[in-house]
C-alpha cells in the first residue's frame, strides 16, 4: 500500500484530532475526574473538600457489600456470557444448517437487538410481575415459589435471563456470519473425515469459529459489567436484600442516591483497573490461541 | 481367471440422474464402470458436471435417481464417511486450525485407529510426498505446492478403497503442474488405487489417464484410452475438444462422394449417406510437401508461432481459420503457402448427428 507523505508534521494529527477530542472529552477527562475524586472527601454539600489519600479506596475495600456485589457482577456476567453465547451459538448452527426461510429466522432472530435495555428491563417487569405477570405465574405453576421481590435467588436468575436474552441476538447474527465464513469445502471434507456431526462441530465448525467467539466473549463480559445497567434499573434496583448489584449499579447507587461522591469514584477506579486487567489478559493470552 | 478378476468393475454407475432443485438433468441417465486399480479421467468443459459426478460418488450429493455401487455394495445412502473413499478438492480445503500432522491425521483418529498406527502412517507419508519438515505447520504458512502435497497425504493415509480428485492441479502455475502430475501418476503405479480425476485440461487427461470418459452436458460423449480418444474420436465434440491445437474442422457438401473442399473436388474414402459432412484434420496431420493422393489447397497465413522443435502457422482460407503444426523451419515473414491434405487422414462427421462416419 502506497504511504501517504505530509510535508507539515501537524496536518495528520490535525485529520485526526476529532477522535482525539471524544476520546479526551467522554474517556480521558471523566476518567481523570473519577480517579481526582477517588482521592478527596466531600461534606453533603460540595462545600468543603478534603485530601484524603486511600481512605476511599480503603473504606470501599473493608466493607463487604463491596465484595458481595463483587461476587454478584462475577456470577452475573459469567453466566449471562456462557448463556448468550451459548444460545447465539446453537441457533447461528440451527439456522445456518437450514436450506429454506433462513432470511426469515435470520431477521427474527435479530429484533431483540433494537431495544434498550433498560425498555427491555421495562418489559421483564410486566412479565414477571406478580399481579399480572405470565412468566410469575407459569414459574410459580411449576413448582418454584419465583418471587423477584422477595428471593435474592429469583432475582438474580430474572437478570440472568432477561440480560442473556437481549444480547442472544448480536451473538447469533455473528455467529451466523462466522458460520458462513467457512469454506464449503472444508466442510465437506470433514464430513468425508468424520461421521459424528457433534464430533465434526466441535472439532471443525467450533474452532474455526474461534475469533468470532473470542471477539464476542469480549464484548458480552463488557455488556454484562456496564450495559446491564438499564435492566437493573428498571427491574430489581439492586433489591432483595442488595443482592442484585452489580459493581456498576453499586456504584450509581453510592454516588447519585447515597451521595458518597469519593467512595464511588474509588469503586469506579478500581472497577477501571480491574477490567483492563481482564482485557490485557484476554488479548495477550486468548488471542493467540484464535487465529490460525 | 486372473484376467477375469481384474477386469472386475469396482465403482459402478448405473444410470444415474441428477438435478439441483427440480431444474434441468445436470446429468443425463450416465451409466459408467471403472476397474480395480484403474486410473480413470473425467474431462469436460466447464459446468458439464464432472464435479457433480464426482461429489455424488463421494456422498456429498444426492442423487434423484439411479444407483452407485462400490466393490458390488449399493452406497446410495450410506454417509461420505462410510463410503471408504478419499477425496483431494480443488482448493485443497485442509483445515485451516489445525497443522499438517494432524490434518494428516484426522481422519484416521475419528476412525479409531490406535495411535501407534497414525504415527507410522504419518511419518510413511510424510516421508512419501516430501512434508516430513512441515508436520508443524499450519496450512496458512505453506506454498501452494506444499498444500497441494498435504491434501494428496491426507487422502491417501486413510488407505481408501478409491480415489477422487477434482482439479487438484488447477490452483497450481504450470511447471509445478506438470511436476505435480508426474508423481501423481508415480503414486498410483505404486500403490494401485483405484483413482477417479476429474480435469478440464486435456493434457492432464492425457498423461494421467488409462482410460479418458469425455463429458458433455452431462452426457458421456466417449469412453477409452487416451489413443483411442485421440485417434479414434467417436463425435465431432470430443474431435474438437481434445488436441492442442485443436482439430481443423470445415463444413462440406458432399454429392456421390465427392466433397467440396474450398473449391477443390475431392473423392471421399467412405460412404456418405447425408449431403453434408464435418471434415476434420488435425494440425499435425497436414503436409508442406506434395504426396501422393493429396489436395493442393493455399492457405494465407496470419502469424507463425515458434515452439523451439515445431512451428504453428495460424492461417485462414476464405476466412476459415485453420491451423497447421509442422517440425520445418518456417519463415516469419511468409505471406501465404500451398499445404497438402490427405483424405485418408481426414475424420468425417455426420452433419446430422456429428457422430464418427467410419472408414470401411
Ligand atoms: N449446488 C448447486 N445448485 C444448483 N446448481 C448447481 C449446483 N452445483 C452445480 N450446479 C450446476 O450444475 C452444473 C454442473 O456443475 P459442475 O460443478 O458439476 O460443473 P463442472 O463440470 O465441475 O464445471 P467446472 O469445470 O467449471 O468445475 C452447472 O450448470 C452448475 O451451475
Ligand atoms: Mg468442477
Amino acid at each position: 500500500m502506497k504511504k501517504v507523505q505530509f510535508n507539515n508534521k501537524f496536518i495528520p494529527y490535525l485529520f485526526v484530532s476529532p477522535q482525539i477530542i471524544i476520546i479526551l472529552v467522554f474517556f480521558i477527562w471523566p476518567s481523570i475526574m473519577a480517579i481526582y475524586y477517588s482521592f478527596v472527601m466531600q461534606d453533603a454539600f460540595g462545600v468543603s473538600t478534603q485530601f484524603v489519600w486511600f481512605q476511599n479506596y480503603k473504606d470501599a475495600l473493608l466493607n463487604s457489600d463491596y465484595y458481595s456485589s463483587f461476587g454478584f457482577t462475577l456470577i452475573f456476567s459469567t453466566l449471562v456470557t456462557f448463556f448468550s453465547l451459548g444460545t447465539g451459538l446453537f441457533l447461528a448452527h440451527k439456522t445456518n444448517s437450514m436450506i429454506k426461510s433462513r432470511g426469515i429466522y435470520r431477521t427474527l432472530l435479530m429484533w431483540p437487538y433494537a431495544l434498550a435495555p433498560a425498555v427491555v428491563g421495562l418489559m421483564a417487569s410486566f412479565f414477571f410481575n406478580q399481579s399480572h405477570g405470565d412468566v410469575y405465574h407459569f414459574l410459580n405453576q411449576l413448582g418454584w415459589k419465583f418471587d423477584p421481590t422477595s428471593d435474592p435467588f429469583s432475582a438474580q436468575a430474572m437478570l440472568v435471563f432477561i440480560a442473556s436474552w437481549k444480547q442472544v441476538s448480536v451473538n447469533f447474527i455473528f455467529f451466523l456470519s462466522g458460520l458462513q465464513g467457512i469454506p464449503k469445502s472444508v466442510l465437506e471434507a470433514s464430513f468425508i473425515d468424520c461421521k459424528s456431526n457433534s464430533k465434526r462441530f466441535w472439532t471443525i465448525i467450533f474452532p474455526l469459529l474461534a475469533p468470532t467467539t473470542f471477539f464476542l466473549f469480549i464484548t458480552n463480559i463488557t455488556y454484562s459489567f456496564f450495559d446491564t445497567f438499564g435492566m437493573i434499573d428498571t427491574t430489581t434496583r439492586g433489591t432483595p436484600m442488595g443482592e442484585t448489584k452489580t459493581l456498576a449499579y453499586k456504584i450509581y447507587q453510592d454516588g447519585f442516591l447515597g451521595a458518597d461522591i469519593g467512595g464511588s469514584s474509588a469503586q469506579s477506579v478500581i472497577l477501571m483497573l480491574f477490567v483492563l486487567i481482564i482485557t490485557i489478559f484476554q488479548f495477550k493470552y486468548l488471542e493467540k490461541k484464535v487465529h490460525y | 481367471m486372473e484376467i477375469n478378476r481384474k477386469k472386475m468393475s469396482y465403482l459402478n454407475i448405473k444410470n444415474v440422474i441428477k438435478n439441483y432443485n427440480n431444474e434441468d438433468n445436470i446429468i443425463k441417465n450416465l451409466s459408467l464402470k471403472v476397474e480395480k486399480g484403474e486410473f480413470l479421467v473425467i474431462v469436460g468443459p466447464s459446468g458439464c458436471g464432472k464435479s457433480t459426478l464426482l461429489r455424488m460418488i463421494a456422498g456429498l450429493e444426492d442423487i434423484n435417481s439411479g444407483e452407485i455401487e462400490i466393490n458390488g455394495k449399493i452406497i446410495n445412502n450410506v454417509p461420505p464417511a462410510d463410503r471408504n473413499i478419499a477425496m483431494v478438492f480443488q482448493n485443497y480445503a485442509l483445515y485451516p486450525h489445525m497443522n499438517v500432522e494432524k490434518n494428516l491425521s484426522y481422519g484416521l483418529k475419528n476412525r479409531k485407529i490406535p495411535k501407534a498406527e497414525i504415527a507410522t502412517r504419518v511419518k510413511d507419508i510424510s516421508k512419501l510426498l516430501q512434508i516430513e519438515d512441515l508436520l508443524k505447520r499450519k496450512p496458512s504458512e505453506l506454498s501452494g505446492g506444499q498444500r497441494q502435497r498435504v491434501a494428496m497425504g491426507r487422502a491417501i493415509i486413510r488407505e481408501p478403497k478409491i480415489f477422487l480428485f477434482d482439479e487438484p492441479l488447477s490452483n497450481l502455475d504450470a511447471k509445478l503442474r506438470t511436476q505435480m502430475r508426474i508423481e501423481i501418476r508415480k503414486l498410483h503405479d505404486k500403490l494401485k488405487i483405484t483413482s477417479v480425476y476429474v480435469t478440464h485440461d486435456q493434457i492432464e487427461a492425457m498423461t494421467l489417464a488409462d482410460r479418458i470418459v469425455v463429458l458433455n452436458s452431462g452426457i458421456i460423449e466417449q469412453v477409452g484410452t487416451p489413443d483411442e480418444i485421440y485417434h479414434e474420436p467417436q463425435s465431432l465434440f470430443v474431435s474438437k475438444f481434445m488436441g492442442t491445437p485443436p482439430m481443423n474442422i470445415f463444413k462440406s457438401k458432399v454429392y456421390d462422394n465427392v466433397a467440396n473442399l474450398f473449391g477443390k473436388e475431392m473423392k471421399l474414402d467412405r460412404n456418405i449417406n447425408d449431403n453434408e459432412v464435418y471434415i476434420g484434420i488435425r494440425p499435425e496431420d497436414i503436409y508442406l510437401e506434395p504426396i501422393e493422393n493429396s489436395i493442393k489447397i493455399e492457405i494465407n497465413i496470419d502469424m507463425v508461432e515458434k515452439l523451439g522443435s515445431e512451428s504453428l502457422i495460424y492461417a485462414n482460407i476464405d476466412n476459415h481459420n485453420f491451423i497447421v503444426k509442422t517440425n520445418e523451419k518456417i519463415n516469419k515473414s511468409l505471406k501465404s503457402l500451398y499445404v497438402y491434405i490427405k483424405n485418408e487422414k481426414m475424420y468425417l462427421f455426420s452433419a446430422k448427428d456429428e457422430k464418427l462416419i467410419k472408414k470401411q
